[in-house]
């Protein structure tokens, strides 16, 4: 019973974070969570920006230049 | 070449469905077409664009992406180039969400709204038909071309595909459209903020709330994007219930009372300064403010449309069609499809399409739904707009958007002079309306924003209650003044950029995007270039809509025609020359409309359409002493600069199409070969 209902709030956790991440993505937000599973998957070995860098990097990278909106 | 993919095999019950969906949509068409001249629901607009859409999508994209294109299962960019931050394979849906929330701006709104003076349908099949088969191709095709070459611009395709010289000239377009753009949605702005203390104490109240959640997101809680964009949604919805006291109060109303040419101003310091300030103190979480909105906002508007299922009040046709009305001058044919630029086709998304979103897309098929259905979500954005405006009072309408000097001040000359063009509305009808939405005078705020606000409003009143009619004119005036702001302080950046490259060839360091003095120079010229037009159309007794929107509209689907070469160029170039139609035909009409638009606006000898018969009868009024010296100067010097101004994007549009004719002549006839500058093939990982 008890593995029941964790493994129940481990699902809602793991939907509540897929959602989020989602509506990050629509708004054009960083998905921090989804830069330490990428780093974690695809390059273990390099080093992994904190949350504020990784936030700075994004906003540089999305608004560095080129339209990002349209009218 | 064998296809991929011959001829699909449909299941049964997939055919009787999309027999059904073709089969509404065919009947809603004709319940449009037979019943005009009654007043019919707005339901049937909507299911005939849903029903056209469907069936576009199943078979027509499903042709493109197939047959055109030939997508197939090579890795993209975000998963060849993959770093977690800008090139990162993202879901569909997620991605689709992004890519129409890029692409919808104000443009979708205002215009369906404007052009709204022909009567509703031209608008409708215009919207519908132009997006199925020119918007979405337009959109779909450069996507593509950017997702095969690691996410260029369309600026670098144009050089690398047709010519160094055709890139320049692609440049400099893609400028001079950026700086009328700007013009004409901070006039939108200014039109529907002068004299309401309402609209600008929470438009106002917009920048303090954007830097607190700058901070936030920076200092107080790194990253937590989510929390501080609720916390300042809540903010703007106290700011817009302010507002209403604001405006009732006596000592308050009136330090938040100013006019057009005081806001114009404001506007262009905003947006400078705005544009030099780092972006995660006002561009980021105004950017998130706005996206955040737009989606709410749009989302309970096809609820509302749906649930209160508004009559259509305006005539299917208008008397104006004949090119005599108010709003804007010129006939049907061509302003018709100058007027609706986002919603039907717009070369803006062109940038869009080769900026951010081909370096997420996970997997080449996605393309399809991000590119084209992408842009038929935003066709939907544009008739809903459509609805809520052709669900006013005809004679609201021309109160509204007619210009205060064809309309005169008061209540009564604008009931007079809407009753000489047709229509019926009392002095007493103008006054409550204005006085429901909390506002002084409704009369002449031109540029389809208050309008369309009057019309969502009245829709959720009809879902929520009658009595909160003010509050959400209010907040529909923010939604659109919100995103026009951030459009204003990102497109001054970007022109800003643009601005550095050039003038980086003339001394190095000013193209330098780190030193701070070239960056202050640059943003200078650009919010100087639209802040001049845009005052300009602020003291324009017509409104400034009048000559900027067309122009505006004639820029932006010349981009769109600069696009659709670079779209023909690459399939001719993949050795597709028997499907180059699906962009030839679009461009075809494009470069029909926009050359027969951009040649009345300069050469037509009635003044009201013609920019340099407008400057003689001009001269004339000065000859014979009936003007004010001074400001008949500056009429006809903006008249020239007008004119001026659209015969260099015809002319730059010529010699684009030339060029790109040439080159398709070139590889069509063997005499260069048909070789296209893709990234080359790699198995996608997600194949297996």
């Amino acid at each position: 019973m008890r593995n029941d209902s964790e493994a129940v709030i481990a699902r809602a956790r793991s939907v509540r974070g897929d959602l989020v991440a989602a509506f990050k993505r629509v708004c054009g937000m960083p998905d921090y969570p989804g830069y330490l599973r990428h780093m974690a998957e695809q390059h273990p070995d390099t080093e992994i920006l904190s949350e504020r860098m990784f936030f700075e990097e994004h906003i540089k990278a999305r608004y560095g230049g080129g339209a990002t909106r349209c009218c | 070449m064998e296809q991929p993919h011959s001829a699909p095999y449909i299941h049964g019950m997939n055919r009787i469905l999309w027999l059904l969906v073709s089969l509404v949509g065919a009947a809603a068409w004709g319940v449009i077409a037979l019943n005009r001249g009654e007043t019919i629901n707005a339901a049937w607009l909507v299911l005939a664009a849903v029903g056209t859409y469907l069936v576009a999508y199943r078979f027509y994209s499903r042709f493109l992406a197939n047959r055109v294109f030939a997508l197939d299962d090579r890795a993209t960019p975000a998963e060849r180039l993959s770093n977690g931050r800008d090139y990162c394979p993202t879901t569909k849906w997620v991605l689709f969400g992004h890519h129409f929330a890029a692409i919808a701006g104000a443009g979708p709104l205002v215009g369906p709204v404007l052009a709204m003076q022909f009567g509703w349908l031209p608008g409708t099949l215009w919207i519908v038909f132009g997006v199925v088969l020119g918007g979405a191709v337009q959109d779909f095709v450069i996507l593509f071309g950017s997702m095969r070459r690691d996410g260029k611009s369309l600026g670098r395709m144009a050089r690398d595909e047709i010519g160094p010289v055709t890139g320049f000239f692609a440049m400099v377009a893609i400028l001079a459209i950026m700086v009328i753009l700007l013009a004409v949605l901070a006039l939108v702005v200014t039109n529907a903020l002068k004299d309401s203390p309402w609209g600008i104490f929470s438009i106002l109240c917009t920048i303090p709330i954007a830097l607190m959640m700058g901070v936030w997101m920076r200092f107080l809680r790194p990253g937590k994007t989510i929390e501080a964009t609720v916390a300042g949604v809540i903010l703007l919805c106290l700011a817009l219930v302010g507002g209403r006291y604001v405006a009732l109060s006596p000592t308050l109303a009136p330090l938040f009372t100013h006019g057009g040419v005081t806001i114009a101003w404001g506007l262009m310091i905003y947006g400078f300064i705005a544009s030099v300030l780092p972006v995660w103190l006002l561009l980021a979480p105004r950017d998130y403010l706005s996206t955040f909105m737009k989606i709410g906002t749009i989302v309970l508007l096809a609820i509302g449309i749906l649930i209160v299922m508004p009559p259509l009040k305006m005539p299917s046709l208008t008397r104006f069609i004949d090119g005599t009305g108010p709003v804007f001058a010129g006939k049907l044919f061509p302003f018709a499809f100058i007027t609706i630029a986002c919603g039907a086709i717009s070369g803006f998304h062109a940038l869009v399409s080769s900026g951010t979103t081909p370096k997420m897309i996970r997997r080449e098929g996605d393309a399809r739904l991000i590119g084209y259905g992408g842009m038929l979500t935003e066709s939907f954005v544009a008739i809903m707009a459509l609805c809520a405006a052709a669900a006013l009072d005809p004679g609201i309408y021309f109160s509204i958007n007619a210009p205060l000097g064809a309309l005169g001040g008061t209540v009564q000359s604008a009931a007079e002079q809407i009753r000489q063009w047709g229509f019926t509305v009392t002095p007493d009808q103008l006054t409550a309306l204005a006085a429901s939405v909390g506002e002084a005078s409704l009369l002449g705020r031109v540029g389809g924003a208050p309008s369309l606000a009057v019309g969502m409003a009245s829709i959720f009143s009809g879902v929520f209650g009658s009595h909160m009619m003010g509050l959400w004119y209010h907040f529909a005036i923010m939604f659109e003044a919100l995103f026009i702001l951030t459009t204003l302080d990102a497109g001054t950046r970007v022109g800003r950029f643009m601005l550095q490259e050039f003038l980086g060839h003339i001394w190095e360091p000013l193209g330098r995007t780190s030193w701070y003095p070239s960056n202050l120079l640059a943003s200078g010229l650009i919010t100087a270039a639209w802040g001049y037009f845009l005052v300009q159309g602020v003291l324009d007794p017509l409104g400034g809509i009048n000559s900027l929107w067309p122009l505006f509209g004639i820029s932006n689907q010349l981009l769109a025609a600069v696009a659709l070469c670079v779209g023909t160029t690459l399939i001719i170039k993949a050795g597709k020359k028997r499907y180059a139609w699906v962009t030839i035909l679009p461009l075809a009409w494009l470069l029909t409309v926009t050359l027969t638009a951009g040649w009345q606006k300069i050469f037509a000898a009635d003044p009201r359409l013609g920019f340099l018969s407008h400057a003689r009868s001009i001269a004339g009024r000065l000859a014979a002493g009936n003007l004010d010296p001074a400001i008949g100067a500056r009429m006809i010097w903006n008249d020239r600069l007008d004119a001026a101004l659209a015969g260099i994007f015809m002319a730059i549009v010529v010699a684009l199409v030339i060029a790109s004719v040439r080159e398709w002549l070139a590889v069509i006839r063997g005499r260069k070969p048909a070789v296209v500058k893709e990234t080359p093939f790699v198995e996608s990982a997600y194949a297996q």
